[in-house]
C-alpha cells in the first residue's frame, strides 16, 4: 500500500472541494477500498473521508425510502420497512459478503463497488483495460467462470458483484448526488455504465461528484419481491448468478415484474425483454420459465461461463416462484 | 591464559560457554529483584532484540538468562565471587553504590567490546531500571540507520573473540574496554508523515503516530501488543481479525486506524474479567471449539456480536452468521455448540 | 493410583491461552526494534530476472535494505537438499525463474507498512520465455520417480491384473481427475529471525518440522547446528504445508544476518499459493473387474501428477489400492510430470486423500455395474489381511466401522435407483466410501523432569499444530508416572528439547507419545529408587513402593507417606530426569498397520439450482486406542470437513498462458464456511493394538479426509444420477 493523504471534511461543501483532482478517492466503509489499496490497484493521492459527511439516515414516508449513503449495509438489511416494503433489498444485502463487511460496508460504497475480476485484482497481470487502459484483457482468453455474459465489449468481460445494485435496480430506485457545479438525479440503471471501450470507467459520476441519497419509491411491486442467488459454497462468495425481482399481480395475472440480474452482467443487468413478456401472463412456472429464457437473449459466453446460460434463467424462475408466492 | 579457578567459572557459566561470540547484556546490581509477568515479558524482548544473552551480577548472586529459557541462578563459589569482583572494577562500578540501589547496564557486542553503558537509580525497583535502560540500549543500537549500518559492517570484518576468553582478559590482565567513538551521525532518511491518533482499546486509551494506512490491525498487533487479533488474510475474507469497534464486529484489516476516532474498540484481551473468561471463551473451551487457535479470537469476537445481535437463534442461523469467519482445522460444528451453549449461559 | 487420564476427553490444556489471544505465535513473539522483512515475487513464470530497478525503494522512507539476486550474500549452502522432506529452496542467488511468484527480493524497513510500501515501488525487467503448467497438456512428458510419496516404490504388481480384466463380469474403467489445492492454514507462515553474533541464530517459525528446519538454516548457511535455535510453540494450522522449510524462512534470516537486526517477516495470503508447497492435480486412471457375484478379479490404478523442473514430489495416489481390498490381481503405477510450478509438498493425506477419491467412486460405479449395494461391495472384498505385503494386521475393526456407521446413518433404508429420494423438492443422496490411512511411527525422543516442587515437566521437540499434543502428551505421562494431570506439564516445539520428527503423517502420538511413556516410566523408576534411600522409606523393599495421587507410600503401611516435593527438597540436585530414545517397535515388521473407517455422507440438490449440501454425515473410524476422545473427536470431523470441501470447493487454477496463479487469495479459493458443515457425527470404534507402538494409538490427523470427497461424490451421484468424476463438484457440473 502507497502513501496517501488523509482529510477529513467537515460538511459536504469541504467534501466537495476536496474530493476534487482524479488522484483523490471517498472513503466511507473502506471494505472496498482498503482492499485495493493493499493490493496496490488504487493508489490515490489523498482519501477524503465522508463518514463525518453523509447521512446515514433512512427514513420512510408515503413516497418511499430514503436511505443515506452513509447508512451502513446492516442497518438497511434490517430495518423494518425495507423488510416489510421491498424484501429483496434486504435478502440481497443479507446474501452479501458477512456480517463484519455488512457493519462496514456504506450504501454509497456498496453503489460504487468494482468487479472482483483476479485479473484486475492482480497488478502482476499486466493486460488489464481496467487497470490499464489499452493494455488488453487477459480474462477474455483466461479462467473466465465468473465473468459476465451480458454487456461485455471486446476490452472487458469484468462482472459486477454486487447484490444490494440488482435489488435496487429491481426496486426503480433513483440515486442523488452532489457535485460542485449542483446536485441531480439519475436513476439506478444509468449510474452504472457498459465497459465498451472504456472499461476504466464504470459509472456516470463526474470526479469530485459524491452519492448522497438513495430513494426507492413504494409500490404493490416492491412488496411482493425476492432474492435468489446462485453460489459456490452456502455462504461468503460472490453470485454466479443472482436475480432480483418484483411482481405486480391483479388476481392471477401479472400486471408488471421487474427482473434484474447480477453475477452475469458487466452491470446490473435489467432483463427487460422478459419484464415485457411477463406482463399479462399468470404468475405460473410456465409464464415464468419462458420469460427467464429471454433474459440470455445477446449474451456472450466463454467455455468457462457458458453454464451461467443455463443457470441464470433458472435463478430467475427460482425468484419469480419466490416472489409469486409472497402476498 | 585460562586458569583452573576461571575453566571452573566456565563450566558454572554454560550460558556464557553456549554463548561464546555472543552479544551479552551485563548487568550490575544489588540483585535481580521479582520482576512482574508483564516487566519480564518486556525484558525478554528487548533482549530478543538485541539478538542478546542477560548476566545479572549482583553482590552475592549470579543470574544468567536467555529471553527463551528460563532463569538461572548460579551459586556463588569464592573463585567466582573473586572473579565477579574483578569485573566490578573493571566495568567501574561501586558496591556501595550497588547495595543504595544504583544499576549498570553494559552491553557487549559478538567480539566482546563494550557497546553501550548506562548508569541508573532503580528506585522503583531494579527489574524496571533494568527494563527502561535495556530499551534505551536497543534504541541507541538502532538510532540512525547510517550509523547502525556503519556499526553492522564494522562487526562483520571484526575477528571474533570467545566471550569466555574476552572476560578471561579482562580478568586475567586487566585491560580496560574501550567505549568506542560513537560513528559520526549521518543525515536521516526521509521520515514517514505520521499523525497523531488516539485508540481506545478494552477501556484503555492509548496515543500513537501512525501513517494513514496503517489499519486497525497492524496497529494493535504491531503497535500495541495486543496480539489476540490475527491476520488470516488482511483483506477482509477471513474473519480472523474480527474486533468489536462501538460494539459491532469488522474486520481490523479493512479498518483504517485513522479512522475509528474515539470509539471503543474491544479485542479478545478484553473479554475476559481479570481471572473470570466470558461465557464464550468458556464454552469454546469447554466444547473443543478450536484446534489450532489461530481463528479463534476471531471466532469469539464474532460470536459476541452476534449475541448482541440477537437476530441468529437457530443452530443454522449460527451458521450463516458465522459464515464470515473461517477455520481452516474444521471446528464449526464445536463452535455453533459453544456459541449456543455461552447464549444460554448468559441470555443477552 | 491415580485414576487414568488417557482415555478420558479433558479440556485442551493449552485452551485457555488461546481463547484469550495470550497464545504467541511466529510473528507475535515480543522482539523489541524488530525490522520488517517483506518478501517479493516474479509477475513471470521463467526465464530470467535481468534487472531489477530498487532505487525508489531504497530511497523510501523507513527502508533499511532491498536484497536482490544481484546483492545479496552469496549462501553456502543455498542449492543443497537434504534427505527425506527437504525442498531445494530460492534464495536470490541467480537470476533464474522457474515459477511464477518466483522469490525476486526482499524489502527490510522498520514498519510493516513502509516494506511492503517500498516493494511495490520495484521495478524488474525479465527476459521471458513461454511455459508449460498444464498437466493435462503435457502428460504424455511423463517419467518414472523414485519413490510414490516418500518411500513406496512408484509401482506395483501382483498376480495378472489383464486376465482379471478380461475374464471379469463386470468392468469399471474410468479417469479421475482432482484439482491442485492450496493449504491455507489460518496463519500464513510467517516467523522472527534473531542473529546472535555472526554464526547462531533464533528462529521464532510457525512450523510442523523445527529439527528440519533447524538442519536446513545449519546447511545454507554453513554453522555449526548447535547454534541454531528453532522455537515453534504455537502453530496456526500446518496441514502439511509447513513441515519442509521453506525459501522464506532462509530469506527471512539472511535479512536479519544482512542488516544486523532481528527481522520479522510474513508472507502474504497470495504468496501462500506459490511458496510453500500445495497439492499436486493428478489424473487417476482406475480399472476395476468384478466376478458376478461381487468379488474384485483385478484393480489397476494408475495415477499421473505433475512436479517442479527442479525438485520431485509424487503424490501417491495410488497406495491405498494396494492393501485395501481383497483382491489377487492389482496393480498401480505412479508418474511424474516436470512443468514449470513450484514444487508441490504433503497435503493432509497425501496420496490417500485423492486416491480415494478415485477408488472409491469406481467401487460405487463397480457396486451400480452389479447392480449390488455399495456396502455389501465392499464388505464382499474385505482384505483380511494385507495382501501387498503379504503380512497380516496389527488390528483392523473396518467391518465394525461399516456396521456402526451404516446403523446410526439408517444405510439400510437406501432406495438404490438415483433420485428415487426426496425432501420435498429436494432429491436425497446417500454415499459411502471406505477410510484409512497409515499408522506410522518413527523414532523419537523426550525427557521427563521432577522439579523441586514436585511436578514433572515433560519436554520433547514436537509440534503442536492444533491436533493437541500439549494435552495427549500430558496425559500418556500422567498415566505413566500414576500422577494427576495437575501435577504433569508438557512442554514442545524448542530444538533445545529432545528431538522428535516432523509432526506429519499422522504419527506424532504413536511416534513422540511412546517416547514420552517411557520417559515418563523411566522418571518413575528412579524415582522410586530415590525413594527407596529416602529415610522415611528405609527397611521398605522396591516393590512394596507405590506412587500414588502424586505421593510415594508403601503399600499396606498407610503412615508412610512422601511427597514429591519432599521427595526432592532432601536432595542435592535440582531435579531427577527420565529419558527415553524410541525406535519404531520392532513388532510392527511383521504387521502391516492402518487405521480404517467408514463414511456415509447424505447430500440435498435443489433440482433446478444445482446447489449440493450436504445435510448429514456419520463416519465410524477405527484408530486403535483413542488418547482423548474429545481432541480425538475434533481432529476426525476437521478432516471430514476437509473431505467436504475436496469433493466441493476447493480448486486452485492457474492461467495456461502465463502460469500464474489466477485464484490467489480466500476469496477466490473456497474453503468450506460454517453454513456449509452441518452436525458431524462421528464414531470412535474401540480398538486395541498391542503391535503398533507402545501407546497403541494409530494417529487420526488425516484419516478423516480419506474417502469423505467419495462419499459426497457418490450421494451426488445417487441424488441426482450424474457421475462427476472431476472435482471439485461445482454445481455447474450439475447443470
Amino acid at each position: 500500500m502507497r502513501d496517501f493523504q488523509y482529510v477529513r471534511p467537515k460538511n459536504l461543501d469541504e467534501a466537495l472541494e476536496q474530493g476534487q483532482g482524479a488522484r483523490r478517492r471517498f472513503v466511507a466503509g473502506g471494505t472496498l477500498l482498503v482492499d485495493l489499496l493493499r493490493l496496490d490497484v488504487e493508489r490515490p493521492e489523498s482519501l477524503v473521508d465522508l463518514n463525518g459527511v453523509l447521512s446515514s439516515d433512512i427514513t420512510w414516508d408515503a413516497h418511499g425510502l430514503t436511505i443515506g449513503a452513509g447508512a451502513r449495509n446492516t442497518e438497511l438489511a434490517y430495518h423494518d420497512k425495507v423488510m416489510a416494503e421491498m424484501p429483496v433489498l434486504s435478502e440481497a444485502l443479507l446474501s452479501g459478503a458477512s456480517p463484519q463487511l455488512r457493519n462496514m460496508a456504506s450504501v454509497g460504497g456498496n453503489l460504487l463497488q468494482r468487479t472482483r475480476c483476479s485479473y484486475f485484482r492482480d497488478v502482476g497481470v499486466d493486460a488489464c483495460n481496467k487497470r490499464k487502459p489499452g493494455s488488453g484483457c487477459a480474462a477474455r482468453e483466461g479462467y473466465s467462470r465468473m465473468h459476465a455474459v451480458l454487456g461485455v465489449s471486446e476490452h472487458c468481460i469484468a462482472a459486477h458483484p454486487s447484490d444490494m445494485c440488482v435489488a435496487l435496480l429491481a426496486l426503480d430506485a433513483v440515486v442523488r448526488t452532489r457535485h460542485r457545479s449542483g446536485a441531480r438525479e439519475l436513476a439506478l440503471g444509468d449510474l452504472h455504465i457498459l465497459p465498451g471501450d472504456h472499461p476504466e470507467l464504470e459509472t456516470q459520476l463526474k470526479p469530485g461528484e459524491i452519492v448522497t441519497e438513495v430513494f426507492v419509491p413504494s409500490s404493490e411491486r416492491a412488496r411482493r419481491s425476492a432474492y435468489v442467488k446462485s453460489r459456490d459454497r452456502a455462504s461468503y462468495a460472490f453470485a454466479l448468478a443472482s436475480a432480483a425481482v418484483a411482481l405486480e399481480l391483479e388476481g392471477p395475472q401479472i400486471k408488471s415484474a421487474r427482473i434484474a440480474l447480477g453475477g452475469v452482467g458487466t452491470k446490473p443487468w435489467r432483463a427487460l425483454e422478459a419484464e415485457a413478456a411477463l406482463q399479462g401472463k399468470p404468475a405460473t412456472r410456465e409464464s415464468f420459465e419462458a420469460a427467464a429464457r429471454l433474459t440470455m437473449n445477446g449474451a456472450r459466453a466463454t467455455s468457462h461461463n457458458a453454464f451461467k446460460l443455463e443457470l441464470a434463467p433458472r435463478v430467475v424462475v427460482a425468484a419469480l416462484t419466490a416472489a409469486g408466492s409472497k402476498s | 591464559m585460562l586458569d583452573a579457578g576461571l575453566d571452573r567459572m566456565g563450566q558454572h557459566f554454560q550460558l556464557l560457554a553456549r554463548s561464546a561470540g555472543q552479544p551479552l547484556v551485563l548487568v550490575f546490581a544489588r540483585n535481580w529483584g521479582e520482576p512482574s509477568p508483564a516487566t519480564l515479558e518486556a525484558i525478554r524482548a528487548e533482549l530478543r532484540g538485541l539478538g542478546a544473552a542477560l548476566l545479572v551480577l549482583g553482590l552475592h548472586s549470579l543470574f544468567c538468562f536467555r529471553p527463551d529459557d528460563e532463569l538461572e541462578e548460579v551459586e556463588p563459589t569464592a573463585v567466582l565471587e573473586a572473579g565477579v569482583g574483578k569485573l566490578f572494577e573493571q566495568y567501574e562500578v561501586d558496591p556501595g553504590a550497588l547495595a543504595a540501589g544504583q544499576l549498570t547496564l553494559c552491553v557487549l557486542d559478538a567480539t566482546g567490546r563494550l557497546r553501550f553503558r548506562r548508569t541508573a537509580d532503580a528506585a522503583d525497583g531494579i527489574p524496571e531500571a533494568l527494563l527502561r535502560a535495556l530499551q534505551i540500549a536497543g534504541k541507541t543500537a538502532i538510532s540512525g540507520p547510517a550509523d547502525a549500518r556503519d556499526w553492522l559492517i564494522k562487526r562483520r570484518e571484526v575477528v571474533v573473540l570467545s566471550l569466555l576468553g574476552a572476560l578471561a582478559l579482562v580478568l586475567a590482565d586487566g585491560c580496560k574496554r574501550e567505549v568506542p567513538n560513537a560513528p559520526a551521525p549521518t543525515p536521516a532518511p526521509p521520515k514517514a508523515r505520521e499523525f497523531p491518533v488516539t485508540l481506545r482499546v478494552n477501556g484503555q486509551q492509548h496515543e500513537l503516530m501512525v501513517e494513514p494506512r496503517v489499519s486497525l490491525l497492524d496497529a494493535l498487533r504491531e503497535r500495541l501488543g495486543l496480539t489476540g487479533s490475527k491476520k488470516g488474510c488482511d483483506h477482509g475474507q477471513c474473519g480472523a481479525c474480527t474486533v468489536l469497534v462501538d460494539g459491532r464486529r469488522v474486520n481490523a484489516c479493512l479498518t483504517l486506524a485513522i479512522m475509528v476516532g474515539d470509539k471503543p474498540v474491544t479485542t479478545i484481551e478484553g473479554m475476559a474479567e481479570g481471572e473470570r473468561l466470558h461465557p464464550l471463551q468458556a464454552a469454546f473451551i469447554t466444547e473443543d471449539a478450536l484446534q489450532c487457535g489461530y481463528c479463534t479470537p476471531g471466532q469469539i469476537m464474532s460470536a459476541a456480536g452476534l449475541l448482541k445481535e440477537n437476530r441468529a437463534h437457530t443452530d443454522d442461523e449460527v451458521r450463516e452468521h458465522l459464515s464470515g469467519n473461517i477455520c481452516r482445522c474444521g471446528a464449526y460444528a464445536n463452535i455453533v455448540r459453544a456459541v449456543q451453549s455461552a447464549r444460554a449461559a448468559r441470555p443477552t | 493410583m491415580s485414576p487414568p487420564v488417557v482415555g478420558k476427553g479433558i479440556d485442551r490444556v493449552d485452551a485457555r491461552l488461546k481463547v484469550t489471544g495470550q497464545a504467541q505465535y511466529a510473528t507475535e513473539v515480543p522482539v523489541a526494534n524488530v525490522l520488517y522483512g517483506v518478501v517479493v515475487t516474479s509477475t513471470r513464470a521463467k526465464g530470467r530476472l535481468e534487472a531489477l530497478d530498487a532505487k525508489a525503494a531504497e530511497a523510501a522512507p523507513g527502508v533499511v535494505a532491498v536484497i536482490t539476486p544481484f546483492n545479496a550474500a552469496k549462501l553456502p549452502g543455498a542449492k543443497k537438499k537434504g534427505e527425506g522432506i527437504d525442498r531445494v529452496l530460492q534464495l536470490l542467488q541467480d537470476q533464474d525463474i522457474a515459477y511464477d511468484d518466483f522469490p525476486i527480493a526482499l524489502v527490510v524497513a522498520d514498519s510493516l507498512e513502509r516494506a511492503r510500501g517500498a516493494a511495490e515501488l520495484l521495478k524488474a525487467g525479465y527476459a521471458a520465455q513461454s511455459v508449460r503448467t498444464e498437466l493435462e497438456t503435457e502428460k504424455a512428458q511423463s517419467y518414472k520417480p523414485k519413490t510414490a510419496g516418500p518411500r513406496a516404490p512408484a509401482d506395483s504388481s501382483r498376480g495378472n491384473v489383464e486376465q482379471g480384466l478380461q475374464q471379469a463380469f463386470a468392468r469399471v474403467e474410468q479417469t479421475y481427475t482432482t484439482p491442485m489445492q492450496n493449504h491455507n492454514p489460518m496463519e500464513m507462515h510467517g516467523l522472527t529471525a534473531v542473529w546472535h553474533g555472526k554464526d547462531a541464530l533464533t528462529l521464532y517459525d510457525t512450523s510442523q518440522g523445527i529439527f528440519g528446519v533447524r538442519k536446513k538454516m545449519s546447511t545454507v548457511f554453513d554453522i555449526p547446528l548447535e547454534n541454531v535455535r528453532v522455537i515453534s510453540r504455537y502453530v496456526g494450522g500446518g496441514f502439511g504445508c509447513k513441515g519442509s522449510p521453506w525459501s522464506h524462512v532462509a530469506l527471512c534470516a539472511l535479512a536479519a544476518r544482512t542488516v544486523g537486526r532481528p527481522v520479522r517477516l510474513s508472507l502474504t495470503r497470495q504468496q501462500m499459493f506459490s511458496l510453500v508447497g500445495y497439492r499436486p492435480r493428478t489424473i487417476q486412471q482406475l480399472a476395476l473387474g468384478a466376478s458376478k457375484d461381487g468379488k474384485l478379479v483385478a484393480m489397476r490404478h494408475d495415477v499421473i501428477s505433475e512436479t517442479s523442473q527442479f525438485d520431485e514430489f509424487s503424490e501417491p495416489s495410488a497406495l491405498q489400492t494396494r492393501m485395501l481390498y481383497d483382491c489377487a490381481n492389482v496393480s498401480t503405477s505412479h508418474r511424474l510430470v516436470r512443468l514449470d510450478v513450484p514444487t508441490p509438498t504433503f497435503m493432509r493425506a497425501p496420496g490417500e486423500s485423492s486416491g480415494t477419491f478415485a477408488l472409491e467412486v469406481a467401487m460405487d460405479e463397480l457396486a451400480y455395474a452389479l447392480k449390488l449395494d455399495p456396502l455389501e461391495l465392499r464388505l464382499r472384498n474385505y482384505a483380511e489381511r494385507d495382501l501387498e505385503e503379504g503380512k497380516p494386521w496389527s488390528s483392523k475393526s473396518l467391518r465394525e466401522c461399516y456396521r456402526q456407521g451404516a446403523r446410526k446413518f439408517g444405510w439400510a433404508s437406501r432406495k438404490a435407483e438415483p433420485g428415487a429420494q426426496k425432501d420435498g423438492r429436494l432429491l436425497v443422496g446417500w454415499g459411502l466410501a471406505t477410510a484409512t490411512y497409515p499408522a506410522n511411527q518413527q523414532g523419537s525422543s523426550a525427557v521427563a523432569r521432577l522439579q523441586r516442587d514436585g511436578t514433572v515437566l515433560v519436554q520433547a521437540g514436537t509440534q503442536d499444530i492444533g491436533t493437541g499434543t500439549y494435552t495427549i502428551m500430558a496425559q500418556i505421562a500422567a498415566d505413566a508416572l500414576g500422577l494427576p494431570m495437575d501435577q504433569v506439564r508438557f512442554e514442545l516445539g524448542d530444538t533445545s528439547m529432545p528431538e522428535t520428527p516432523v509432526s506429519g503423517g499422522s504419527m506424532t502420538a504413536a511416534s513422540t507419545g511412546s517416547a514420552v511413556k517411557l520417559a515418563a516410566l523411566d522418571l518413575r523408576k528412579k524415582l522410586l529408587v530415590a525413594a527407596g534411600e529416602n529415610p522415611m522409606f528405609l527397611g521398605t523393599n522396591a516393590q512394596d513402593l507405590d506412587l500414588v495421587d502424586g505421593a510415594l507410600r508403601v503399600r499396606n503401611d498407610a503412615n508412610k507417606r512422601l511427597t514429591l516435593q519432599e521427595l526432592m527438597s532432601s536432595k542435592q540436585e535440582p531435579e531427577l530426569r527420565g529419558e527415553a530414545k524410541t525406535e519404531a517397535k520392532a513388532e510392527r515388521k511383521s504387521y502391516s498397520c492402518h487405521s480404517f473407517g467408514a463414511q456415509f455422507v447424505e447430500v440435498k440438490v435443489d433440482p433446478d439450482l444445482r446447489q449440493v449440501r450436504v445435510t448429514r454425515c456419520v463416519s465410524a473410524f477405527a484408530a486403535g486406542k483413542i488418547l482423548n476422545p474429545k481432541t480425538a473427536r475434533s481432529q476426525f470431523m476437521g478432516g471430514m470437513v476437509w473431505g467436504i470441501g475436496f469433493a466441493l470447493h476447493e480448486h486452485t487454477v492457474r492461467d495456461r498462458r502465463s502460469g500464474r496463479i489466477v485464484t490467489r487469495d480466500l476469496a477466490d479459493y473456497h474453503v468450506p464456511v460454517n453454513a456449509d458443515i452441518p452436525e458431524l457425527d462421528v464414531i470412535m470404534v474401540d480398538e486395541k493394538d498391542e503391535y503398533v507402538n507402545e501407546v497403541g494409538a494409530k494417529g487420526i490427523g488425516e484419516i478423516g479426509i480419506t474417502g469423505m470427497a467419495a462419499a459426497v461424490a457418490n450421494a451426488v451421484f445417487h441424488a441426482t444420477g450424474k457421475r462427476v468424476r472431476e472435482l471439485p463438484i461445482t454445481l455447474d457440473k450439475l447443470l
